[in-house]
C-alpha cells in the first residue's frame, strides 16, 4: 500500500439485470488532496460516491476494489458493521439537500454530539455536548451554544449545511466526501461554505472527493479533477491542464457551457420601443398565520416599492437570490397575484385591481416559462393538449385540425418532433420538457415572455441549448422577454438590462455590461464577487477569494 | 429495464383483470337470480332446517329450511345496490365539495366545518334516522349511509385538490387563460381521480358491512328479502353449532370488496400515464 488515503480501483456498479451504471473508475485521493468529480445528472458521480461509502440503494451491486488507509480489507468486502464503524469516523459524506439529511425532531447540537459518542467510546455525554459546540464554533456558526439547541427547520439553508459539514467532520475523518453540497445554496452562501470545506478538510489533513456539475466550483475547490460521463471517466489530471488543455471533446464542451461568451443581447442593447410593462412602487406584503392569539398576524414584506419599466423589444433580467422576492414579482407581471400597494400596468392598462375573468388581454400578449420543467406540466395530459391549452382557454383556433396544426408548428419550433404531441410529459428529458413549455408559452403569439428561472433545472450543457432557443425565439417572434434568475451568467448572456433584488427591494437596474463592470450597490458587488468561474479559479481565485466579500450585508 | 416493464404492466392488469372478474361474477349472479335459482329462496320449509351441504342443497339451509344458495343469489342484488347507491351519492356530492373547498377559499372554512360536523354524528344514527322518517327500506339506509359517507370523499378530495393547485402546472394554467371551471375540470379532476376511486372501493366496503347492521337492528333491508349482511348476522346464534351458515354470506362479502379494492387500483394504475409506459 501506498501513502494513498483512498484508492479505488476498476470500481464498477451494476443493476441486477446486469445493466452496467458505473464501469472501471480508478481514482485515488492522497492526504490532505482535494479532488473534483464532475459529471452531468445521470453520469454516476453519486453512485460512483455511494458505492465508496456502501451505501448503494437496493438492487445494485458495486464490484472492483476501494482500500482505504489504515484499513486492512477492501471496503467492498466489508461487512455492513464493520463499515458503520467507518462511515462518519473515518470515512465521511455531506449530501445536497441539507434539510432531508438532518433528524427534523433532534436538536442540531445532539445530532452532531450522537456522530461523536457513536464513534468515540470514552467521550461522554457532557463531553460530546460541549466538543459539538465546539465543531459548531469551527464552521463559523454565529451564537453556537444557542445554535447547538435550535432544531434543523429553524436554520437557513446554509446553516444547516454548516452543521452537516460538522457533523461529517466532527471525528477527524481520513476521507469526506461531498456530493454537490452547495448546489441548493445561494451564491453567496455557497462561497462560504466552500471556504469552510477547503479549511476544514485542510486542517485536518482530510482528503476531499468533491462532487459536483459546476466547473467554476471545481476550478475553485480542487487541485484534480476526473470528468465523468455515461457512467466511466473520461478525463482526468491536474486542474490546471484539464481546464485549460482539454483532450477530450466533451471536457471542451463542458468548459463551453461553463463559460458562455457575453451576449450579444448586451451589444445590441434596446431598439427601445414603448414601455411595454411599467411597474411602480409595488409593494407585496405576505401575512403569516397567527403564532398566539394575542399578537396580530405576522406580517412579512414579499417585495417593498419596486419600479421598473421594460420596453417593447427589451431582454429585461431579474437577478436575486432565494428570498429575494424574485417569484412573487414574476407573479405580479404575470397577472398572478396582486400588490398590496403601488401598480402593475401593461401596454398602458392597470391589471393589479382586475378580476380574473378581464384579465383576458393580459393572458393573450403576456405568457410565462416556469422553473421546474416537471412540475409546470399536468401528468395527465398529453403533450400536444398542453401546448394547445392557452388556445382553447382564449377560445382560439377552435377547429380541431387547426389546433393540430398550431402545435405542430409550435413543436417545430421548439425543436421537437410531431410526434411529441401524442406523449405524456413524463417521456421526455428535463431539457424537452422545457421545450414543451416554451412551445404552451409560444402558443397564443404573445408578445411578452416571462421565463422564471428556466434553465436553473437543467444540466450545463442542455441549459445553453434552452437560452439558445430563447434567445432565437425572442428574436424571430419579435419578444419582449423578461428573464428571472439567481445565475447571474445565465442572465449576463440573455438579457440587456438587468435588475437586482435583494430581500425584497431593487437595489440596482441597468444595461447589462455596465451593472457587471461597474455595480454601485454594494450587494451586486457581492454577488459578484462570490460567483466562481473558471477563468477567475485558473488564476488563482481561492474558496476564502469568493468569501471574503463586503461585510456590510448579513447573511440571510 | 424490459424486466420492470413487463412486470409493471403484469400487476396493473392482474388486480384490473381479477377485480372485474370478481364483480362481473357477482353482477352474473345477480342477473341470473331475477330468472332462476336452484330454490324458492323464501321457501320455508321446517323438515329441511339447518341441513349441511347436499347436491340439492348447494350449499345447505338456514333455521327456515331455505336454500343457502338461492338466498346468497338474490342477496347480491342487495349488495351491489347498496354500494351502487352509497358510493355514488358520496362520490357525485362528495367530490365537487371536495374540489370547491380546495379552490376557493371563501366557502372552504363554512364547508369543512360543516364536514366536520357530518363526521361527528354516526353513521347508523343517521340511517335509523332515516328509516324512522321515510319507512326502513334498502334504498333509506343507503342514501343514509352514503350522506354519511361525503365528508371522507370531501377531505381526501380537497387534500388533493390543495395538493394540485400548489403544483406550477395550475400554475401555468391560469397563465394560459384558462378559469377557475376550466382548471377543476381539466387539471384536478383527473388528477384526483385516483384518489376518487381508491375512496370509491374503501367506501364500497364500509356500505356493505353497514348494511349487515342496519339489517340486523332492522332498519335496512326489511325480511324476508335476504340480504348478505343479514345472513350473516341471523348465523350468529348458531355459529358454534354451525359455523358453515356464517362462512357463506361471508365469502361472498369478503370476496365482493376484494373485487370492488382489486378493481379500484387497478383502474387507478391503468389510468396513470406515469405507470402505464415507466422507462
Amino acid at each position: 500500500m501506498s501513502k494513498e488515503t483512498l484508492t479505488v480501483r476498476r470500481l464498477a456498479v451494476h443493476r441486477h439485470d446486469g445493466e452496467a451504471l458505473v464501469t472501471g473508475v480508478d481514482l485515488t485521493l492522497a492526504p490532505g488532496e482535494r479532488v473534483g468529480l464532475i459529471g452531468e445528472s445521470g453520469s454516476g458521480k453519486s453512485l460512483t460516491a455511494l458505492a465508496i461509502m456502501g451505501l448503494l440503494p437496493e438492487g445494485l451491486r458495486a464490484s472492483g476494489s476501494v482500500r482505504l488507509a489504515g484499513t486492512s480489507t477492501d471496503l467492498l468486502d466489508t461487512g455492513e458493521r464493520a463499515l458503520a464503524d467507518l462511515r462518519g469516523n473515518r470515512l465521511s459524506m455531506v449530501f445536497q439537500e441539507p434539510m432531508s439529511a438532518l433528524n427534523p425532531l433532534m436538536r442540531v447540537g445532539d445530532q452532531v454530539a450522537e456522530v461523536l459518542r457513536l464513534h468515540q467510546t470514552g467521550i461522554g455525554r457532557a463531553a460530546a455536548a460541549a466538543k459539538a459546540v465546539e465543531l459548531l464554533d469551527q464552521v463559523r456558526l454565529p451564537d453556537p451554544a444557542q445554535a447547538a439547541r435550535a432544531y434543523p427547520h429553524q436554520l437557513s439553508g446554509g446553516q444547516r449545511q454548516r452543521v452537516l459539514i460538522a457533523m461529517a467532520l466532527a471525528n477527524e475523518p481520513a476521507v469526506l466526501l461531498c456530493d454537490e453540497p452547495t448546489s441548493a445554496l445561494d451564491v453567496t452562501v455557497q462561497a462560504q461554505i466552500l471556504d469552510l470545506i477547503v479549511a476544514g478538510t485542510a486542517h485536518r489533513d482530510t482528503s476531499l472527493l468533491f462532487i459536483t456539475h459546476d466547473l467554476a466550483v471545481v476550478a475553485t475547490v480542487c487541485s484534480r479533477v476526473l470528468v465523468m460521463r455515461d457512467g466511466s471517466i473520461v478525463e482526468s489530471g491536474p486542474v490546471e491542464q484539464v481546464f485549460t488543455r482539454p483532450q477530450h471533446p466533451y471536457t471542451q464542451a463542458l468548459l463551453d457551457a461553463a463559460e458562455p461568451p457575453a451576449s450579444d443581447a448586451a451589444s445590441s442593447v434596446q431598439k427601445a420601443g414603448q414601455s411595454l410593462l411599467s411597474v411602480e412602487n409595488a409593494a407585496r406584503v405576505y401575512t403569516r398565520p397567527r403564532t398566539s392569539l394575542l399578537t396580530p398576524r405576522p406580517r412579512v414584506a414579499g417585495l417593498r416599492d419596486v419600479s421598473f419599466d421594460v420596453a417593447a423589444g427589451q431582454r429585461f433580467g431579474i437577478v436575486g437570490e432565494s428570498g429575494s422576492g424574485k417569484s412573487t414579482l414574476v407573479r405580479l407581471l404575470a397577472g398572478l397575484d396582486r400588490p398590496t400597494s403601488g401598480s402593475v400596468r401593461f401596454a398602458g392598462r392597470e391589471i393589479s385591481a382586475l378580476p380574473e375573468r378581464r384579465l383576458r388581454f393580459l393572458r393573450e400578449d403576456v405568457q410565462m416559462v416556469f422553473q421546474d420543467p416537471s412540475g409546470s406540466l399536468d401528468p395527465r395530459m398529453r403533450v400536444g393538449e398542453i401546448v394547445a391549452e392557452p388556445l382553447v382557454a382564449l377560445g382560439r383556433a377552435r377547429l380541431r385540425t387547426e389546433r393540430a396544426n398550431r402545435v405542430r408548428d409550435l413543436l417545430d419550433a421548439v425543436g421537437l418532433p410531431a410526434d411529441a404531441a401524442v406523449r405524456f410529459p413524463h417521456e421526455f428529458s428535463g431539457g424537452q420538457r422545457q421545450r414543451i413549455s416554451i412551445a404552451r408559452a409560444l402558443a397564443p403569439a404573445p408578445k411578452v415572455l416571462i421565463a422564471d428561472e428556466p434553465v436553473s433545472a437543467l444540466d450545463a450543457s442542455v441549459r445553453s441549448r434552452i437560452l439558445e432557443l430563447l434567445a432565437s425565439l425572442a428574436d424571430s417572434h419579435e419578444l419582449t422577454l423578461v428573464f428571472v434568475s439567481h445565475d447571474l451568467a445565465v442572465v449576463r448572456q440573455i438579457c440587456d438590462t438587468i435588475g437586482v433584488l435583494h430581500q425584497g427591494e431593487l437595489v440596482e437596474i441597468g444595461p447589462t455590461e455596465q451593472v457587471y463592470t461597474q455595480p454601485a450597490h454594494p450587494y451586486t458587488r457581492r454577488l459578484l464577487t462570490a460567483i466562481p468561474t473558471v477563468t477567475r479559479a485558473l488564476a488563482g481565485v481561492s474558496a476564502s477569494d469568493l468569501a471574503s466579500a463586503p461585510a456590510d450585508l448579513p447573511e440571510h | 429495464m424490459s424486466a420492470a416493464r413487463t412486470r409493471g404492466t403484469g400487476t396493473v392488469n392482474l388486480s384490473l383483470l381479477a377485480g372485474g372478474a370478481l364483480i362481473g361474477l357477482v353482477i352474473l349472479v345477480a342477473v341470473v337470480s331475477f330468472v332462476w335459482t336452484p330454490h324458492d329462496p323464501y321457501h320455508v320449509d321446517s323438515t329441511h332446517r339447518l341441513l349441511g351441504p347436499s347436491p340439492t342443497y348447494w350449499l345447505g339451509t338456514d333455521t327456515f329450511g331455505r336454500d343457502i344458495a338461492s338466498r346468497l343469489m338474490v342477496g347480491s342484488r342487495t349488495t351491489l345496490f347498496v354500494g351502487v347507491i352509497a358510493v355514488g351519492v358520496a362520490a357525485v356530492l362528495g367530490t365537487p365539495l371536495g374540489v370547491l373547498t380546495g379552490m376557493t377559499r371563501r366557502l372552504a372554512g363554512f364547508i369543512m366545518r360543516a364536514t366536520d360536523l357530518a363526521m361527528a354524528f354516526p353513521a347508523l344514527l343517521l340511517a335509523i334516522m332515516f328509516g324512522a322518517v321515510f319507512g326502513s327500506s334498502t334504498l333509506t339506509a343507503m342514501v343514509a349511509i352514503g350522506l354519511a359517507s361525503i365528508p371522507a370523499f370531501v377531505r381526501v378530495v380537497r387534500a388533493g385538490t390543495l395538493q394540485v393547485m400548489s403544483t406550477e402546472y395550475a400554475l401555468a394554467a391560469r397563465a394560459a387563460g384558462r378559469r377557475g371551471p376550466g382548471i377543476a375540470v381539466r387539471h384536478v379532476l383527473p388528477n384526483v381521480m385516483s384518489l376518487v376511486i381508491v375512496q370509491a372501493s374503501v367506501s364500497f366496503a364500509i356500505a356493505v358491512l353497514a348494511e349487515a347492521g342496519l339489517s340486523f337492528l332492522g332498519f335496512g333491508t326489511p325480511p324476508p328479502t335476504p340480504s348478505w349482511g343479514r345472513m350473516l348476522q341471523e348465523s350468529q346464534e348458531l355459529l358454534f353449532t354451525h359455523p358453515l351458515l356464517a362462512v357463506w354470506p361471508g365469502v361472498a362479502i369478503a370476496l365482493a370488496v376484494l373485487g370492488f379494492n382489486l378493481f379500484g387500483d387497478g383502474l387507478r394504475d391503468r389510468y396513470d400515464p406515469r405507470l402505464e409506459r415507466r422507462r
